[in-house]
């Protein structure tokens, strides 16, 4: 492996810059309440592919919704605030777009799916009128034109009797029929990258089978780059190309999907990676990261991680770790990245093994 | 069928409205220690014995009470409220005289509060603590803790004394003779004959009287439309609905005001029950020649059966407004008109 | 000295006195009130009722601060004094029909069944009709004494507490805690005592407050109707009705209206903040 130790922001070859369609550069947010100030996302950077799914995995609070909805710049202000960094979607830095481009942006090149089906389709409006909204807004389509073409989508989507759903309010759907709405809505207008807030926490297991195949065959016909967040490594092995780890509003690890579970190089990673049942693997204690979340409005000398982490030394607790750049596209925010594996080898050592170390 | 079957319960709760509205003042008067003949009858004629039975008998005071209450049901089945102690004229009569003035007035105030309790409900949430909203959030309040007599005598003072914008009390100017009664409402029937000097006048007459029916419900309105815009902004769907594209104006008119309606429509039907109640004290002001008048100087009087009929009418109005309120409420949300 | 400063920090009542300025206000006025009410006899510059007839309808000035009435009676001194009366009114009608409206409610909510039914059925009757003119009936037909009126004002009143006591007991009763002292033998009163009572209190103290302002409102439109207490008494309401008759001198009516607005006012603040401060979806967002 190259050790190529450079510091954080992302090598820009000319390769990568061909074939990049978002990249976020530095993103701070923060969020103004009255406990204090909540420094939710830390000179975030990553980048999604042409054509490419890339996950965003960690734990609730970590900040990788607020990344997503500051790409859509939809969150709440106040009490949020984009405090810096560039978004930069197809070489326009979205931030400084005035409210009319962004506009034009939203729902009709990057479109978002939300967690929560129940609550994120109007329940006044019918959900073809919904579906349709987006096509007339920015396609400029007839009523009966959109009305056609939402027919079709939710044909797409897996939705029966298409023509009956159309009249049918929210309420009278179920969770996977709404989420499989939500999914037409967003993807009506092709957009060229989809950003997918745990499309899939809410609903059944069965169901959420079905949507991730769903989801799949969609990309496959629509060609457009996804953002899966997600808290869920089944997912991120189902879905996704490459994934992103965050903690407490950092990247802390980016590579391959492939790379990560064969071998995930921060402690963090290891950990989330170490706690996922097996089936049919060997028989071993499931791991579990000891301690909480830390408090968002302390602040933070060192790497936020380090009192949870069991490699953690002095330094870790003096000194925050810039992202070292391993080379292949593989980042990793640790200190100790060298000795990282130990959870992965005695899991795999000792069947009857304990999980912690 | 859904629709008919309400109606339905609704039909069977009013006619035991109407019947628990009867019976309850039947009890007052029963229960009362003071006599409407002591009310009704001048000190002299107090004197005289004779008098005194006759008026007894003639309006069936010496009959027992429960008595008369059936007598007096018997008769409402045919149409018949009874004769006014204080007027000698049929209740019925009484009440198409005075009640379209009532309306025409309730009407302007509940428009008022309507619309200017939503445009300031509206604007305070979307500009939410920046100074408009501070404005707007102390008009309401206060429009809720105004006395509304005091209020008027204020407003009458100000811009019909003063500065004399306004014309003063009344329902027109003395110099013009009122519309041809069609709907009694001076404004419609004015329109109807086409006589535009007429329905100036008379409109010029409601402002003042309306816009104090009216306060109470606007300050209820614009608070509570305040805070369900404000709960429905913050919902998951409103966020769907800026995630597709739509302009800010575009979110709250299409998505989030149809939602926070619904909300505030409950509130709409408790106002025209606030408005009711200050109709006695603006068209005491006012010199409104409406129920309002007509039931004070019934209740002074001990006039029952101008307060059964004026309690009937009322009740009545309760029920119609609540029947609408609930069809809007099937209109506006989905979720109501499956159930 | 340090010590007094995080107790104001930490303290939640002062922390929402601090945040929410329109809470202050009504706190203020109401301690104002309070304190008219206390010392409005030593307040006073002039005797109430002391009528002098060659001072009749003087306006404001540096004797009489708000000029005199019809009867030359000093204004000032009958709105300092109507203070005991139409703030006093309203209180009454608010704690008198509250205390019954809970045991009403919280027994028919406890006993459930047909004698739930019959006595909501009876509020409801009450509260559909406006309050004004169900008052106004009644008064007039008992008589007009302060004592009636009150009386009238509670009966159109609790229903509202009842309402809400009933819902509370319905709900508590239902809870798991409630459950398990039942299994553990407690008695039915003890249950409602212990358990329901103080479960409830909290929201009838938020629907009391924002009452108490509509009842000194309800109360002087009924005075100002003629159905408070008999003439010479300075009420307010009945003080605008005779500004009524003296239209063209403003101050008569102007100050005693403006002595109840004061009071629904700072009632109404008050209300409104207390229920900001216990909606903890609110509380979050306030920044």
């Amino acid at each position: 492996m190259k050790k190529n130790e450079k510091t954080a922001e992302l090598q820009e070859t000319a390769d990568d810059r061909n074939g990049s369609l978002l990249r976020i550069e530095n993103l701070e947010v923060e969020f103004h309440t009255v406990e204090g100030i909540h420094k939710a996302v830390r000179k975030v950077s990553y980048e999604v592919k042409m054509g490419e799914t890339l996950g965003v995995v960690g734990e609730s609070g970590s900040g990788k919704s607020v990344t997503a909805l500051s790409v859509m710049q939809l969150i709440q202000s106040p009490p949020g605030k984009i405090m810096g960094g560039k978004i930069l979607f197809e070489e326009k830095d979205l931030l400084s777009l005035s409210k009319e481009e962004m506009n034009h942006i939203r729902g009709n090149e990057i479109a978002m799916i939300f967690q929560e089906p129940m609550t994120s389709l109007n329940p006044i409006h019918t959900c073809g009128k919904q579906i349709m909204e987006p096509l007339i807004l920015h396609k400029g389509y007839s009523k009966s034109e959109a009305y056609e073409k939402a027919l079709q989508m939710m044909g797409q989507v897996g939705i029966p009797i298409p023509r009956q759903r159309m009249k049918e309010y929210p309420h009278q759907l179920s969770g996977g029929m709404r989420q499989r709405v939500m999914i037409a809505m967003a993807l009506v207008c092709k957009p060229k990258l989809l950003i997918a807030d745990e499309p899939t926490t809410a609903l059944d297991v069965t169901i959420q089978a079905q949507i991730l195949e769903l989801m799949k065959i969609l990309r496959k016909e629509m060609n457009s780059s996804i953002i899966m967040i997600t808290h869920d490594l089944g997912v991120v092995a189902e879905m996704c190309d490459r994934v992103v780890v965050m903690y407490d509003g950092q990247i802390v690890e980016v590579c391959k999907v492939s790379d990560l579970f064969r071998h995930p190089y921060h402690p963090y990673s290891e950990g989330l990676i170490c706690s996922i049942p097996s089936i049919g693997g060997t028989r071993r204690k499931l791991y579990a990261i000891k301690g909480t979340v830390p408090s968002p409005y302390e602040e933070k000398t060192g790497c936020s991680f380090a009192p949870r982490c069991q490699y953690a030394k002095d330094i870790c607790r003096r000194q925050c770790p810039e992202m070292t750049d391993l080379g292949n596209g593989r980042l990793v925010r640790c200190w100790n990245y060298r000795e990282t594996g130990n959870l992965m080898e005695t899991a795999k050592e000792s069947p009857e093994g304990r999980g912690k170390a | 069928m859904n629709v008919l079957r309400y109606l339905g319960r609704r039909l069977v709760f009013t006619v035991f409205l109407l019947i628990g509205v009867t019976m309850m003042v039947y009890i007052i008067s029963y229960m009362v220690p003071s006599d409407p003949v002591v009310a009704n009858l001048s000190a002299r004629n107090l004197n005289n014995e004779e008098m005194v039975q006759a008026y007894r008998e003639k309006w069936g005071l010496d009959q027992p009470v429960y008595k008369q209450y059936f007598t007096y049901l018997n008769n409402l089945l045919h149409g018949d409220m009874g004769t006014s102690l204080r007027t000698e004229r049929a209740v019925m009569e009484d009440l198409k005289l005075y009640f379209p003035a009532t309306l025409e007035l309730s009407i302007f105030g509940i428009l008022f509060a309507v619309f200017f309790g939503m445009l300031f409900g509206i604007i305070s949430a979307i500009k939410r603590n920046k100074w408009v909203d501070q404005i707007l959030r102390g008009v309401s309040v206060l429009g809720v803790s105004v006395p509304v007599f005091w209020m008027a005598l204020l407003l009458l003072f100000v811009f019909y004394l003063k500065l004399g914008i306004f014309p003063g009390p009344g329902r027109l100017s003395a110099s013009l003779t009122p519309p041809v009664h069609k709907t009694g409402l001076y404004t419609v029937d004015a329109l109807l004959m086409g006589d535009i000097k007429v329905f100036a006048d008379a409109f010029k007459h409601l402002c003042l009287p309306g816009i104090c029916m009216g306060l109470f419900t606007m300050g209820l309105i614009s608070r509570t439309s305040r805070s369900s815009l404000l709960e429905v902004l913050s919902l998951d769907y409103i966020r769907t609905a800026r995630a597709k594209g739509l302009r800010e104006r575009d979110v709250i008119i299409k998505h989030a005001l149809g939602n926070s309606l619904i909300s505030v429509l409950t509130v709409i039907g408790l106002g025209f029950g606030n408005l009711l109640g200050g109709m006695v004290l603006v068209e005491s002001v006012f010199a409104w020649p409406g129920i309002g008048q007509y039931a004070y100087k019934a209740a002074q009087n001990l006039d029952f059966p101008a307060i059964v009929g004026v309690s009937l009418l009322i009740a009545l109005n309760y029920v119609v407004i609540n029947i609408v309120v609930d069809l809007l409420y099937c209109v506006l949300d989905p979720r109501v008109r499956y159930m | 000295m340090k010590n007094k400063k995080s107790f104001l920090k930490n303290n939640t009542v002062f922390q929402a006195l601090r945040t929410n300025t329109l809470l202050t206000i009504g706190v203020v006025i109401c301690a104002i009130w309070l304190f008219v009410i206390i010392f409005a006899d030593y307040l006073a510059p002039y005797d109430p009722l002391l009528q002098d007839l060659s001072l009749r309808l003087q306006p404001p000035c540096r004797e009489h601060l708000f000029g005199t009435d019809s009867l030359g009676r000093d204004i000032l001194s009958r709105v300092l004094a109507g203070s005991r009366i139409s703030i006093g009114a309203g209180l009454q009608c608010v704690i008198i029909s509250a205390v019954a409206g809970m045991l009403i409610g919280g027994i028919s909510g406890y006993i459930g069944g047909i004698f739930d039914d019959v006595v909501m059925r009876i509020g409801e009757l009450f509260s559909s009709f406006p309050t004004i003119i169900l008052a106004m009936v009644i008064a007039s037909a008992m008589g007009p004494s302060l004592f009636n009126t009150l009386l009238t004002m509670c009966i159109v009143w609790w229903p509202n507490y009842a309402r809400v006591m009933r819902a509370m007991v319905i709900q508590v009763k239902s809870n798991e805690y409630v459950e398990a002292s039942r299994c553990l033998g407690a008695s039915r009163m003890r249950i409602f005592i212990r358990e329901i009572l103080p479960n409830s209190i909290s929201s009838v103290i938020v629907l009391t407050t924002v009452d108490f302002g509509n009842a000194i409102l309800l109360f002087a439109s009924l005075s100002y109707l003629g159905l408070g207490s008999p003439p010479p008494a300075p009420e307010w309401g009945a003080m605008v009705s005779n500004g009524a008759e003296q239209f063209y001198y403003w101050w008569v009516a102007t100050f005693p209206g403006l002595a109840i607005l004061s009071v629904s006012l700072g009632a109404n603040f008050i209300g409104d903040g207390i229920r900001d401060y216990l909606d903890p979806k609110l509380r979050k967002t306030i920044s």
